[in-house]
């Protein structure tokens, strides 16, 4: 740890950053783009005495961790030291993460504690939201967190981790049913006892669902009538920490093979089959989208309905930064999430409805951000994308040209028409219930709100329109 | 620093430390029971493990002394 100057106060005002409440010890400030973790005495020795294992510089060179250092600010009154971390760019939350990244995040968090384990060293809780993501690669974020480990106590993290990583996991990986709407509802995670309800019969013959979802909801409900008993159960138990490492090993085995179920089969996943273009209008939207990456360069870029990514790949390697896809589609995210491991690419997707975008809730309504909230883009991308919301969600044509305009001050949007075949197969049921939807209509909305740079005919009627503010 | 003064700096720690066992993280009565269990069988498993082996090399000795006076 290398000596800075202190007591030079920070240009921007240190504020507290609202979901930083629970742990008395620590406190996260933010101050402009900077984060800042203020200590007390008690948590400075706690993590002076982690960082003296070498534990956490291990993960720091891997990357796994986020940097720390002394920060120039005096710690706030109440605190005795001040930490500034290297910022995760773009903060996103445990139920905007597809199947691929919360798989990730758990698999992060028990290596992590494994090798904790291995420095007797072991982590105060299991949060997911002490996982963020930079493109697809997982890093942990609560250096706090880390403490001395004492031999024979039991994992109390171990009720959080299976509600927050392994449960909404096992919600896709059993039943087929993506955790994002309930996560998102059940902040905290999706109780044990819930899901256990719904497991089928078979899980008492496997040791590892008895262990982590049927015995605890079970046991759980057992201790509702004799606590006191219960209490002194748990304060007598002594395990072993080869016992702890083995519950640690269990849950990374199990985690690991663990696939989503009957998201291959969705309507999206054969996308590249059933698409509507050729070969070559395939090209010339790829063009299109590479000229616009070229010539605006955006250090961010968001993606609306990016699908399996293709697109936002071709941004990506044509000047485009970094992005964030956006996608309401499973199959298609997890397509996503493989492409963007496999070509390395500074892109991470996100499970987001557009009609029902990621609202602030939490404690105050303040813990977890909107998606309003995130930083903004330089650029938005929305390709085959709007006829979702005015046709698929019957939402105004005007108020959705209106919501792409506003995210960033450039970007390229594309106007399907109603003889496209995909919109015909939306309308089939519903009939054409939408007489003010049309490119005339759609350009002229776009025009009252930004300069229209230019136009890219595309096949079947589909129009790129190449906005700036 | 070495094992043995890492575990002295522990110590201190755990003599300092006046926060409850778990702090801020609600553990779960039911994984905590679960876990307490666990904890009693892993101990059975091992004492029942180290009278095995005791048994196992008790009579591997025994044929070894056979074969040697059958030589």
């Amino acid at each position: 740890m290398q000596p800075t100057a202190r007591s030079r106060p920070a240009p921007e005002s240190v504020k507290r950053h609202p979901a930083s409440f629970r742990d008395p010890d620590a406190g996260v400030f933010v101050a402009g783009a900077r984060v800042l973790r203020a200590l007390t005495a008690e948590a400075a020795a706690r993590y002076d005495a982690v960082r003296a294992t070498g534990f956490i510089d291990a993960l720091e060179r891997e990357r796994l961790v986020v940097g720390s250092r002394e920060a120039p600010e005096a710690p706030p009154a109440g605190f005795a030291r001040m930490l500034e971390h290297e910022a995760v760019g773009f903060v996103s939350h445990p139920y905007e993460w597809p199947f691929a990244l919360l798989k990730r995040a758990a698999l992060l968090h028990l290596d992590i504690h494994q090798r904790a384990l291995e420095r007797e060293v072991t982590l105060t809780d299991a949060s997911a939201y002490n996982v963020q993501f930079r493109a697809v690669r997982p890093v942990f974020i609560d250096i706090a967190s880390f403490r001395p480990y004492r031999e024979g106590e039991l994992w109390s993290a171990h009720r959080q981790f299976c509600e927050q990583f392994l449960n909404p996991l096992l919600l896709s990986a059993r039943f087929g049913i993506p955790h994002h709407a309930w996560y998102r509802g059940s902040l905290e995670g999706i109780a044990t006892a819930a899901l256990a309800a719904l497991w089928p019969a078979s899980g008492w013959m496997s040791p590892r669902e008895l262990v982590h979802v049927l015995l605890p909801a079970g046991a759980e409900r057992a201790a509702a009538k004799r606590t006191r008993a219960s209490v002194e159960k748990i304060r007598r138990a002594h395990l072993p920490k080869a016992g702890y490492a083995a519950l640690l090993g269990q849950l990374r085995r199990w985690i690991a093979g663990l696939e989503p179920r009957g998201f291959s089969a969705t309507q999206w996943a054969d996308y590249a089959r059933a698409r509507n273009y050729g070969a070559a209008e395939l090209e010339a939207k790829r063009r299109v989208v590479a000229e616009f990456a070229a010539r605006q360069r955006p250090a961010t870029l968001w993606d609306l309905g990016c699908n399996d990514g293709e697109f936002t790949e071709v941004a990506l390697s044509n000047g485009a930064g970094s992005a964030i896809g956006f996608d309401a589609d499973p199959g298609a995210l997890e397509l996503a999430c493989a492409r963007a491991e496999r070509a390395r690419l500074e892109f991470l997707p996100l499970y987001q409805d557009a009609s029902n975008p990621s609202p602030a809730q939490g404690w105050l309504g303040r813990e977890r951000a909107s998606l309003a909230d995130r930083p903004p883009p330089d650029a938005v991308m929305a390709l085959a994308f709007e006829h979702h919301l005015a046709l698929g969600r019957n939402l105004p044509l005007e108020q959705v040209v209106a919501f792409l305009l506003a995210i960033a001050p450039k970007g390229l949007v594309e106007f399907v028409p109603k003889t496209d075949a995909t919109v015909q197969r939306m309308l089939a049921l519903k009939g054409d219930i939408f007489p003010g939807y049309s490119e005339a209509a759609f350009a002229a909305a776009l025009a009252a709100r930004a300069r229209l740079v230019r136009t890219d005919a595309l096949a079947g009627g589909r129009k790129l329109f190449w906005f700036e503010a | 620093m070495n094992r043995k003064s890492l575990h002295w700096a522990a110590g201190a720690l755990l003599f300092l430390a006046a926060a409850p066992a778990w702090a801020y993280i609600d553990p779960g009565t039911g994984s905590m029971l679960v876990q307490s269990a666990l904890a009693i069988i892993a101990v059975a498993l091992v004492a029942g493990r180290s009278a095995w082996d005791k048994v196992k090399s008790f009579f591997s000795r025994r044929r070894n002394d056979a074969a040697d006076r059958e030589v």
